[in-house]
């Protein structure tokens, strides 16, 4: 994992900010917004638009292919079975009615694919037995899963992980704090406006402008790492 | 749009707005585009990058386009030009079938009439005697009396 030392300073500057304030006086939002985007793009995919479909691919399958990968070691293995679970998430998308969330009911999917892959292979889940299998089972969050990245793949994420590093320590301060508070410290647009005392627009827009000057940055590794693919 | 690509990342798109940014997403392949590295770099930021075949998800689409789209109402179609396809395609069936039906009845009708022409037209027909027709009926299980002449009882 590659820590970014850069974003600290600013982080403690606003912390202390934001103990001193009284959380209880933020109105936090009452339902899970996350969970509320996903719901919307069920009931796009339930309608026939599979390209609402394409963005919860685009959303979880890289956080699906890190939980498989605590189970399956082969990288072609692993796409194979990622594949598959979306495949059997997009067939039975009708019956899917929102009382856990998407991603929830997405990754026993992909656990009893990989699981019946194996099965088929007579192999057991690599390293695992079946209390780690049920942990995962519940796991709600890549956080503090293992990787299996090649030397390749994680000099490309060194590289990336720098360059993202260098750009943010080169932005403007009112961006780098908001984007650094938003993506680090996990605060809502209205917390961090209340923080830097600004309105909540602004924090929007610092937050995107932060982002597009980091994504120009990038473009070119983006391009060089999709044709190591 | 991008700044909506940028607030639907941090889930603070909400209402219509929300509702419109979804279907850039969803419809537009540069702000899909931007969406992915919008979350690179958050993942990145969060130490929570990973990285992986930047095909796969390109290989997922590819298979879920040549399924067939799961609507809630019950009706599944492969796409909408094969679901126009098949609506012609069962057009066609059905008119056929509504000709068959036309035809047929039209035989049957045609075929029992003649049929009961010509009989009536055989039997009240000259060239055969009445001696012969009545003998034909006294030797059939129609005739009554043909079982007393066979020399059946019925058991009463």
């Amino acid at each position: 994992m590659h820590n970014l030392k850069v974003v600290d300073s600013t982080r403690k500057v606003y912390s202390e900010n934001l103990d001193t304030q009284s959380k209880e006086n933020m109105n936090f939002p009452p339902k899970n917004p996350e969970r509320e985007i996903d719901q919307k793009l069920v009931e796009k995919s339930q309608k026939g638009d599979k390209q609402a479909f394409g963005v919860l691919v685009e959303k979880y399958h890289k956080k699906l292919y890190r939980l498989l990968s605590r189970m399956v070691r082969d990288q072609s293995e692993i796409e194979d079975i990622v594949q598959d679970s979306f495949i059997k998430a997009y067939r039975a998308i009708n019956n899917f009615r929102g009382d856990s969330a998407f991603y929830t009911w997405l990754y026993r999917i992909g656990v009893n694919t990989a699981k019946n892959h194996l099965m088929s292979l007579s192999r057991r889940p690599k390293a695992m037995n079946e209390v780690e299998i049920e942990d995962m089972e519940n796991f709600d969050d890549a956080t503090d899963l293992r990787s299996y990245e090649t030397p390749e793949s994680s000099m490309m994420t060194k590289e990336i992980a720098a360059t993202v590093n260098e750009t943010i320590e080169h932005l403007p301060e009112e961006l780098r704090s908001a984007i650094t508070l938003r993506e680090m410290d996990g605060l809502s647009y209205e917390e961090i406006a209340e923080i830097m005392d600004c309105p909540i627009g602004t924090v929007r827009s610092r937050i995107f402008r932060a982002r597009e000057s980091i994504a120009e940055k990038l473009k070119p590794l983006i391009e060089t790492s999709n044709k190591r693919w | 749009m991008s700044e909506n690509i940028s607030s639907i990342i941090d889930n603070e798109l909400k209402g219509k707005d929300l509702d419109h940014g979804l279907n850039e997403l969803a419809k537009n392949s540069s702000a899909l585009s931007s969406y992915r590295t919008y979350q690179m770099i958050s993942d990145i930021m969060k130490n929570d990058y990973y990285d992986v075949n930047s095909e796969l998800t390109d290989k997922i689409m590819s298979r879920i386009q040549d399924e067939p789209t799961q609507f809630n109402n019950g009706f599944i179609y492969n796409n909408q030009s094969t679901a126009t396809i098949d609506y012609k395609k069962y057009l066609l069936v059905f008119l056929l079938g509504l000709i068959a039906a036309f035809g047929i009845s039209w035989a049957v009708n045609n075929f029992s009439n003649s049929e009961s022409t010509s009989s009536s037209d055989f039997l009240a027909s000259d060239s055969i005697s009445q001696e012969i027709i009545e003998d034909h009926f006294s030797t059939t299980t129609r005739n009554p009396n043909h079982f007393l002449e066979a020399g059946y009882q019925p058991n009463i």
